[in-house]
């Protein structure tokens, strides 16, 4: 019976830039800035360590936006190592790496196929001269690939085993670009053993027969993408596929929420910080992690925490603290969602100035053209002040209830001067 | 709640001072100057909110001296508490105690709840130096309205005081032209970095240029290699054309002389064939006389082995009659001989004589040697028993008597010498004892050890004596008894009685063997007499046997076996020699009929007798196998010429055709490089030199840009392997990661601080109206309608009042005495606003009303008297006049006289 063992990765990502990190840290600067790269080697490792018949990518190898040399040279190096264990590697183009795209135009081993972005190409692989499975691919023409591209593979009856490859948005999943759209329904006309997905970053089986398989990203690219991600070892045959998840992450996102409820002082709010960071050090499996701790509750600390200075020291304690583990763990930001100790409604029941506060605010909640007006008026003089690309989306909602709770916690609490 | 007494112990110049009882409503406290009036104003206030403090110096109060105390009593329905409190650190302590009704410990905050130690001075209890205070502090952090409307709002804290802290923690984060806020700060970096990053962007630029040079590079040296490619490719194609228009060349001309050839050869097989002669009669014939030739082969062999037959006949006749004659018995004997079958019984019996012959030959060899052993054996005996002097006969018993003897007395000695032993011991040890006992005595001068040493010396040597005599009288009485049975004279000593010990049992063994060989000679000389027997019983049974067969009863198993032998052998040879003289008879009928059959198939071809014999066999068949050969030689050589003729035809044609197939692909070979009309092989050499050249020129040019290319893709390899683009990106990142984050706080702060001032305005939009509207009634009626109206501007520090024709005037420019009763008339139009806000408070005025004209006062007296109808008021004058105007204006009030009044 044929079979063959492969890696199945994509949304490598060489050289893309992070978001939403302010890595103050040299250790933790120089994990993330080799971080893309590490993981490629990981996938490579994978390979070697496992000794597949080949590699697959399917899409987004690299950031052609980045104009990183840098990026196609490490992809080269990769392919040469496995060209030197007689690895081949087959890739397909996504929307970061269209074939439209700009392109150091290196030459690549000759055991690498780049599949064509024309027409679904279809490539024999053999092992000692009988063909051991059929890969079928279509590399992205432009970054906005619009066309179902899977209705142009079908499988040859005679292959042995066939492989879908193709960088896709299947079913339209949310939070990413709906480029080469197309249903599991198409996918399945394809008659493929294997389709080996790329695009969106969360890996995932979505059909089990035939598998249909995003492998994720090898390596999250800001707080959004937490937890491991890595890569797929497959092996197939004519019963179907065995896939097996490789971790890659160099450097591992994480998100705690810390419920602050119960916190009577700034020390509870440090040990449960404490805490946080020792989840996200478990969690991360032995590699370093940036964690991003969010803040939830009502709180008696949450007037504390409000005071100018107070959030800044915690992050720094207990980055102190995070960062003398082994690995380490950076604490990203801590993102402050605590509410006053105090009952709304009852305050809003109230004639008063307190009661007015809350009513105004509940008239602009409930006004969602007076509440953007509102907020836009009130940001206008700090957002004039930034350039274009830098200015935030702001929840206008989100701002309006921090600001009121913040003004009825020094109100109500005495804590002002 | 109402303050019913104001008490004095240490204050000041007050001692034992009390104030009292206050009215519920107002209270009018006359006295003169000095008397104290301000003093108790301000006791009132330092009991309810603590003394001043070394750093909160107040104007005409010196801290410490022999410590202030002072006591508030108020009453009310359910009871009566003094408030009292001490000078002390931190304002000093304050107790509560019940005089009446339960104990109400945190009164002090109940009573003073929403109102500040500040508004209280400003508000509550006022003076001439604070009437203008309450517009002094608009709009600044000790605002006291709006600490009033906080207050009156349930608020500790004034929304003012809130907004401002806000708008404060906002301004640090970002204002707008300056440099140093964070948000300010975080712009100028990100700005630097993308400078920077510019710059990157600048070198990437150029990388990029020097990438698409080299991308462009990349093209040319594609080009090039497909020029070179190319050009190689037609120098290549040229010079394999060449090569080929030689060959096919030098192949046209091979192909003439192979054509010439091939046709000379083809005339002379044409030639050859005409002449040949063929009996194709006797070939046709030739089946048949292989088959006679292959059946004549044979009837040679049959012929040699009929030969060999007739010669073993007679050899077989010879041996038969030699065989019988062997036997030396008659036909009839000798067949009943080799017919019988007892061959086994002849066997057995000559092997059984044998064995039985052995046997008693064995058995007579075994008693001659006991015989012999048993001469032996009695001669050692009777030298053994001569030595010891026995004789032969009992000579056994006596030789066991004289050892018994040799033993007992061996015993004997023993035994004596063992006791002898034993019983010198003691002796020893005693006269060993008393020796000592002797020399120690002598030596200690102890006699008495010596007269028991002497004791002991002569005891010891009795009893040795007595052991030595005993042993010795023993011994000699047993030694005669053994001497007599031994026949011995003297006692021998212990060598010579082992010597007669081994003589005695040497002679004992020899007798012993003496009788055991004797009685195996008996044993055998029975068994030689039972062999003897059997052998001769075996024998008589043999020759019975040989009588009843008719043979000589005297002869042996043996010669009976071997005349059985040639008896048979006999037969065989006979059996033999008949079948020879068949086998002859039958080969010699098959060779006459072949012949016959042989002679009437040759005779069409060759000469026959016309009566054959075996003889003529070889002869006739050798001419018609030689006149065969040759005719089928003849055939042979006949077909190979057709075929060689043909095969000469065959490559003639090939060879044509090769040839002409050579010329079209010379003339297309030279076609194909525009060598159609007239062009010759010279034409396509000179081409290909051509190509050579040009070849060489697209490979220089193709090593040059490669080389270029190369250390170009060598320089950007080296620059794409830095990670400072890496750097710089998640640098920028940073900053934008804090950048935003400043941004979200700012925009929570100053979100927070606009929704303050929207509750703010529209709390003084909603509710100050009252206040203002109080105010102004009060205002127009303190001076007589004078002025109408008044309004306090949000978020200003002024306050404007309007005349009877709308005439707008701001506080700054009325006379002093209208500013006061506008302050006058802003107070109680506040208070009577503030509902429960300090409702427990007293309301103290220090002769406020003194710079009034007389029309004004009674106005500012009935509001003051209009306030006291919903709180307690207690009015401060040294002027009978004013006192008198309340009195006037709200009878029944309670009034105070202190005892001196300067004005």
């Amino acid at each position: 019976m044929s079979s063959v063992r492969f890696i199945h990765a994509a949304d490598v990502h060489l050289d893309a830039p992070f978001k939403g990190v302010d890595a103050t840290d040299p250790r933790v600067r120089d994990a993330l800035v080799a971080a893309t790269y590490r993981a490629l080697d990981a996938v490579v490792d994978a390979c070697l360590a496992h000794e597949v018949d080949f590699l697959v990518l399917a899409g987004d190898v690299y950031n052609q936006a980045e104009r990183s040399l840098r990026a196609e040279f490490a992809f080269r190096d990769a392919c040469q190592r496995l060209a030197e264990a007689g690895i081949r590697v087959f890739v397909a183009r996504g929307n970061h790496d269209p074939a439209s795209g700009w392109s150091a135009g290196l030459t690549l081993p000759d055991t690498v196929h780049v599949f064509s972005e024309r027409e679904v190409e279809r490539v024999v692989f053999e092992r000692e001269g009988e063909p051991a499975c059929v890969l079928y691919g279509r590399s992205f023409r432009t970054a906005a690939e619009r066309d179902n591209l899977s209705l142009g593979f079908s499988r040859d009856l005679a292959d042995p085993l066939a492989i879908g490859v193709l960088h896709a948005n299947v079913g339209g999943q949310p939070g990413h670009e709906p480029y080469a759209p197309c249903s599991v329904d198409d996918l399945r006309a394809a008659r493929m053993d294997y389709w080996a997905l790329g695009h969106i970053h969360l890996g995932g089986v979505i059909e089990e027969s035939p598998a249909i398989v995003y492998p994720g990203c090898t390596q999250g690219l800001d707080p959004n993408e937490s937890g491991l991600r890595g890569c797929r070892l497959v092996t197939l045959d004519a019963r179907g596929a065995t896939v097996d998840f490789v971790p890659t992450s160099a450097v591992v996102w994480a998100k705690e929420t810390v419920a602050a409820d119960s916190a009577a002082t700034l020390d509870d709010l440090a040990r449960m910080l404490g805490a946080a960071a020792d989840s996200a050090f478990a969690d991360a499996a032995g590699r370093p992690a940036i964690v991003r701790i969010s803040l939830e509750g009502r709180t008696s600390v949450h007037a504390a925490l409000s005071r100018p200075g107070v959030l800044g020291d915690l992050l720094e304690d207990a980055r102190a603290d995070a960062l003398g583990r082994e690995p380490w763990v950076w604490i990203d930001r801590i993102v402050d969602h605590t509410r006053p100790v105090l009952d709304l409604a009852a305050v809003a029941e109230g004639e008063d100035f307190a009661g007015d506060l809350v009513r105004i605010g509940e008239a602009l909640l409930a006004d969602d053209r007076a509440l953007l007006a509102y907020i836009e008026d009130v940001a206008r003089p700090v957002l004039g002040a930034l350039d274009a690309r830098d200015v935030p989306e702001v929840d206008a909602a989100a701002v309006l209830e921090r600001a009121r709770d913040l003004a009825l916690d020094r109100l109500l609490a005495g804590e002002g001067r | 709640m109402r303050l019913r007494r104001i008490e004095a112990v240490r204050y000041g110049r007050l001692a034992g001072d009390t104030l009292g009882d206050l009215g519920d409503g107002l209270t009018v406290v006359q006295g003169p100057n000095e008397a104290g009036k301000s003093t108790f104003t301000s006791l009132v206030r330092h009991v309810l909110y603590g003394y001043p403090t070394q750093r909160q110096t107040e104007p005409g109060y010196f801290v410490g001296g022999d410590g202030r105390l002072a006591r508030l009593v108020f009453d009310d329905e359910a009871g009566e508490w003094v408030v009292e409190r001490a000078e002390g650190a931190h304002g000093g302590d304050v107790k509560v105690r019940a005089l009446v009704g339960t104990e109400r410990p945190r009164l002090v905050d109940e009573l003073t709840r929403g109102v500040s130690a500040l508004a209280y001075k400003v508000v509550f209890g006022f003076g001439l130096d604070e009437m203008s205070g309450i517009e002094e502090m608009r709009g600044s952090n000790d605002d006291i309205i709006a600490r009033l409307y906080a207050a009156s709002a349930g608020l500790r804290i004034s929304p003012h005081e809130v907004r401002t802290a806000i708008e404060s923690d906002a301004g640090v984060l970002f204002k707008a032209g300056a440099r140093k806020r964070e948000i300010n700060g975080l712009v100028g970096d990100l700005r630097a970095a993308r400078k920077e990053a510019g710059e990157l962007q600048r070198q990437a630029e150029s990388f990029a240029l020097d990438q698409q040079r080299l991308h462009d590079l990349g093209g040319r040296l594609a080009e090039a290699r497909d020029s070179r490619d190319a050009t190689r490719a037609r120098a290549t194609g040229i010079g394999l054309a060449l090569e080929r228009a030689d060959g096919l060349h030098h192949t046209l001309d091979a192909q003439d002389e192979t054509l010439l050839e091939l046709r000379r050869e083809r005339r002379g097989a044409g030639a050859e064939l005409e002449t040949l002669q063929v009996d194709d009669a006797l070939l046709a014939a030739g089946p048949d006389l292989d088959a006679l030739f292959d059946e004549a082969a044979r009837c040679a062999a049959t012929a040699d082995s009929l030969a060999e037959a007739e010669a073993a006949l007679a050899v077989a006749r010879a041996r038969a009659q030699e065989a019988a004659d062997e036997t030396g018995l008659d036909d009839a004997a000798r067949e009943a001989l080799a017919r019988t079958d007892d061959a086994g019984t002849i066997e057995r019996a000559r092997d059984e004589i044998a064995r039985l012959q052995l046997a008693a030959e064995t058995r007579e060899e075994e008693v001659a040697r006991a015989l012999g052993e048993l001469a032996a054996v009695e001669e050692a005996a009777a030298s053994a028993l001569n030595g010891l002097g026995l004789p032969a006969e009992g000579a056994r018993d006596a030789i066991e008597e004289r050892l018994a003897a040799i033993e007992a007395l061996e015993v004997a000695r023993g035994g004596a010498i063992v006791m002898a032993a034993h019983g010198d011991v003691p002796a020893l040890i005693m006269l060993v004892s008393g020796i000592a006992a002797i020399a120690t005595g002598a030596y200690l001068a102890q006699w008495i050890s010596v007269g028991i040493g002497a004791v002991l010396v002569i005891a010891g040597a009795w009893f040795l004596f007595r052991a030595r005599r005993g042993a010795a009288g023993a011994r000699s009485a047993e030694d005669r008894t053994y001497l007599r049975v031994l026949e011995l004279e003297h006692s021998p000593n212990a060598l010579e009685l082992s010597r007669l010990r081994r003589a005695l049992e040497a002679a004992r063994s020899v007798a012993k063997d003496s009788a055991e060989v004797g009685a195996r000679a008996a044993e055998a000389e029975r068994e030689a007499a039972l062999a003897r027997d059997a052998l001769a019983t075996r024998r008589q049974l043999w020759s019975a046997w040989l009588t009843e067969r008719g043979l000589d009863p005297a002869l042996e198993p043996a010669t009976v076996t071997r005349l059985l032998g040639l008896a048979r052998d006999a037969r065989r040879a006979a059996e033999v020699r008949d079948e020879a003289e068949r086998e002859v008879a039958a080969k010699a009928a098959r060779l006459d009929d072949f012949a016959a059959r042989l002679a009437g198939a040759a005779r069409p071809f060759v000469a026959v007798p016309e009566q054959p014999t075996r003889a003529d066999i070889p002869v006739v068949a050798s001419r018609l196998r030689e006149r065969l050969v040759s005719a089928r030689e003849s055939a042979g050589r006949r077909a190979d010429l057709e075929r060689t003729l043909s095969a000469f035809d065959v490559r003639i044609e090939s060879e044509e055709e090769r040839a002409a197939k050579a010329r079209d692909e010379l003339r297309e070979v030279l076609a194909r490089f525009g060598l159609e009309e007239g062009g010759t092989r010279e034409d396509l050499r000179a081409m290909k030199l051509g190509a050579d050249a040009t070849a060489a020129e697209a490979e220089a040019a193709f090593d040059e840009i490669a080389q270029g290319a190369n250390q170009l893709a060598g320089r950007l390899e080296n620059e794409a392997r830095e990670r400072r683009g890496g750097e710089l990106r998640l640098k920028e990142a940073g900053i934008a990661e804090r950048l935003a984050d400043a941004v979200d706080r700012y925009l929570v702060l100053a979100t927070a601080a606009r929704l303050l001032a929207d509750a703010q305005a529209r709390y003084e939009r909603d509710r100050q109206p009252e206040v203002v509207k109080h105010a102004g009634r009060l205002f127009s009626t303190m001076t007589d309608g004078r002025y109408t109206g008044l309004t306090i501007p949000l978020g200003d520090g002024r306050i404007e009042v309007f005349d009877r024709n709308a005439g707008a005037k701001t506080s700054e420019l009325l006379s002093r005495g209208t500013a006061e009763q506008l302050y006058l008339a802003l107070r109680l139009g506040l208070i009577a606003q503030l509902g429960a806000v300090g409702a427990g408070l007293p309301v103290l005025m220090d002769d406020v009303l003194v710079n009034f004209d007389p029309e004004r006062r009674r106005g500012a007296a009935s509001a003051v008297a209009e306030l006291a109808a919903s709180r307690q008021v207690v009015f401060f004058t040294c002027h009978p006049e004013t006192a008198a105007l309340f009195s006037e204006v709200m009878p029944g009030h309670t009034h105070i006289d202190l005892a001196r009044c300067d004005r």
